[in-house]
């Protein structure tokens, strides 16, 4: 599995502003650089999402254009655990009023204000905050042994 | 208000408890014999029936499961002149809440009153609940149908809600499903989270400011006030509020005006109050930490969250919705679940509450990621680690006095003596716990981790006033 970080980026096209975010991100949290993933779709999304623990990972998304931020709230149910920066193409009400679907910590629009970004994201990963995560685990030793009683077994239904 | 009937054949004991009910608010009316009685209950609506045993024309006890079937199906306390093990047993078997002797102290029969009272307010909460849009709240134990039951009664209201609950215990979710359920759900629900936003920030953020108001202040921006008119305003972990920022805070909620930083004129915005916290907000009202007039404004409602270990019997159903949507999110196939595994999560108390369980289903998945089957040995050491010391620690039941058997007598069995302790134990627990709380039900659940209702039921069992 490849290394856990704490915050991932979903940025389809600001990729600059993104870039910056994620260096500001490691350096105030103390992360190892390129620890924080830039996703510029959906499948890379997914993807860092999969790698990430949820408990203790800030998602950033930063939507430039009002489509953008329409594909970020239809992939919601893939965010619903995480605390969420926003930033938005404009202030427009109907914009705000699509923000807040994603319930967002902190809505910022362009320009983004840098020190007032810097003190939030710093806020959210304070270690006081994090709540105390379960050990990781190790690879299961007793699965081949108890395989035989699949009869038993309850099926999670599979939702796309 | 709830409605009282004593049936009793004597005018006089009649006439002092109907006092004794107006002086708690309550409103009571008379019977003197069964008949009379019944006829009453079949036509009226009564909460609460204190009955006689021996009437003219036949033997309360008899009645009490006409009573307790009739429309109403009121709350049943026998009242006696003379004291009567056998008689309370059959009682309370029954199905009467309680069973006092007349001789009681005034005081004493009052508490059982309002106790009772309190419970049928309670049940009846439940039973009055509408039918709410609970969109990923999981569960159908009683303490979770509690908490919808309050929730439904915000429904009809634009007074603010005050939600409160452990870490993990979905208060976020509930704000929302409060939202939902409101006729402001077509509009903003915007979050505040006090802890998220550094304190500095939290003033600006709330009112917004106006071009210039302040240095980096280049262009105007709306506040969080303002982006919540027409809807609802959810200050998640409202306890994390500077007292400074209270009071404005305050005025807002009794207004619904406010003044963005920098500028000149008010301005309005509707907005619903929706706050919650893991904090005692009355104790950070006593240290001065937390503003009482803020306090009454939020808790208009009163949402109160279970613990997860207080519900163990959501855990599979949580754990399997959980499974299933993560598995989605991370484009798993499906997995079967063992019931070992199911059986190790239910029996777990979950400190974090729900938000642990899916961190630790999240793990599980992690660590199954090439398996078909998710097994108990997928979970994280630390829980295997609980669920195993928990089998094998036996519970080391203290031999009471009277439950031991005489020695070289005959023994009873094993069973027996074991549930004789544990009842004791029980019956001991609780009349200290009561006792400490002096009778407070809110400090005695929170005191204990039992629920309400259940915690009625125990101390009806082992008829502690």
């Amino acid at each position: 599995m490849a290394e856990r970080s704490s915050s991932l980026i979903f940025a389809p096209s600001e990729t600059t502003t993104a870039s910056r975010i994620a260096d500001l991100i490691c350096s105030d949290a103390g992360l190892p650089a390129n620890s924080c993933p830039v996703c510029t779709s959906a499948a890379m999304l997914r993807g860092a999402l999969t790698h990430v623990p949820r408990e203790r990972c800030l998602a950033v998304l930063l939507a430039s254009r009002s489509e953008e931020l329409d594909q970020m709230v239809a992939l919601s149910g893939w965010l619903q655990d995480l605390p969420i920066i926003l930033m938005i193409p404009d202030s427009d009400s109907e914009t705000i009023a699509k923000a807040h679907r994603l319930r967002p910590r902190y809505l910022t629009g362009p320009p983004v204000d840098w020190d007032e970004l810097r003190a939030v994201i710093r806020q959210i990963l304070l270690p006081s905050r994090k709540p105390e995560a379960p050990e990781p685990q190790s690879p299961p030793a007793l699965l081949v042994a108890l395989k035989g009683k699949t009869d038993r077994f309850f099926r999670i239904r599979q939702t796309t | 208000m709830s409605k009282v009937l004593i049936i009793d054949d004597d005018s006089g004991v009649c006439r002092t408890l109907k006092v004794m009910v107006g002086q708690q608010g309550h409103e009571a009316c008379t019977a003197s014999t069964l008949a009379q009685g019944l006829e009453m209950i079949a036509r009226e609506s009564i909460d609460l029936v204190l009955l006689d045993v021996h009437l003219p024309d036949g033997n309360g006890l008899e009645k009490i499961p006409a009573i307790a079937q009739s429309p109403s199906r009121p709350e049943i306390i026998i009242l006696t002149g003379q004291g009567d093990p056998d008689g309370a047993d059959l009682a309370i078997r029954n199905g009467a809440w309680d069973y006092i002797e007349k001789s009681s102290s005034p005081k004493a029969m009052a508490l059982r009153f309002l106790r009772v009272l309190e419970y049928r307010t309670h049940k009846n909460l439940l039973r009055r609940a509408l039918p709410v849009d609970r969109e990923g709240i999981i569960g159908v134990s009683e303490p979770l149908m509690q908490a919808l039951a309050q929730l439904s009664q915000t429904m009809g209201s634009d007074a603010g809600v005050l939600i409160t609950g452990e870490t993990g215990t979905g208060k976020e979710l509930f704000a929302q499903a409060v939202h939902r359920n409101s006729p402001r759900k077509d509009k903003n629900f915007v979050v505040v989270d006090c802890a998220s936003l550094p304190k500095t920030l939290v003033e600006s953020m709330l009112f917004g400011h106006v071009k210039g108001a302040f240095t980096g202040a280049d262009t105007a921006r709306d506040g969080l006030i303002m982006q919540a008119d027409g809807g609802s305003l959810f200050l998640d972990e409202v306890g994390e509020m500077p007292l400074g920022l209270q009071k404005s805070f305050l005025r807002v909620l009794e207004t619904h005006r406010f003044r963005p930083i920098g500028g000149k004129q008010e301005v309005a915005s509707n907005f619903r109050i929706i706050a919650s916290t893991n904090r005692d907000l009355d104790e950070m009202v006593a240290q001065g930490r937390f503003r009482k007039d803020l306090l009454y404004r939020l808790r208009a409602f009163h949402l109160k969250l279970p613990a997860l270990h207080q519900r163990r019997e959501d855990i599979a159903e949580l754990a399997l919705h959980h499974l299933q949507r993560l598995s989605a999110i991370y484009g798993e196939p499906a997995k079967e679940v063992s019931p070992d595994l199911l059986e190790v999560l239910s029996a777990y108390d979950w400190p974090g509450n729900v938000r642990e369980l899916v961190n630790t289903i999240e793990c599980v998945l992690a660590a199954a990621r090439y398996d078909a089957a998710l097994f108990a040995c997928h979970l994280p050491p630390a829980l295997r680690a609980h669920a195993a010391r928990k089998r094998l620690v036996k519970p080391t039941a203290t031999a009471t006095p009277g439950t031991m058997p005489p020695a070289g007598g005959a023994f009873p069995l094993l069973q027996a003596v074991r549930e004789a302790a544990i009842e004791k134990a029980e019956a001991d627990y609780l009349s200290a716990l009561m006792s400490s709380v002096q009778g407070s039900m809110h400090k005695a659940c929170s005191l204990s981790g039992v629920s309400r209702s259940r915690l009625y039921e125990l101390l009806k069992k082992h008829a502690i006033a």
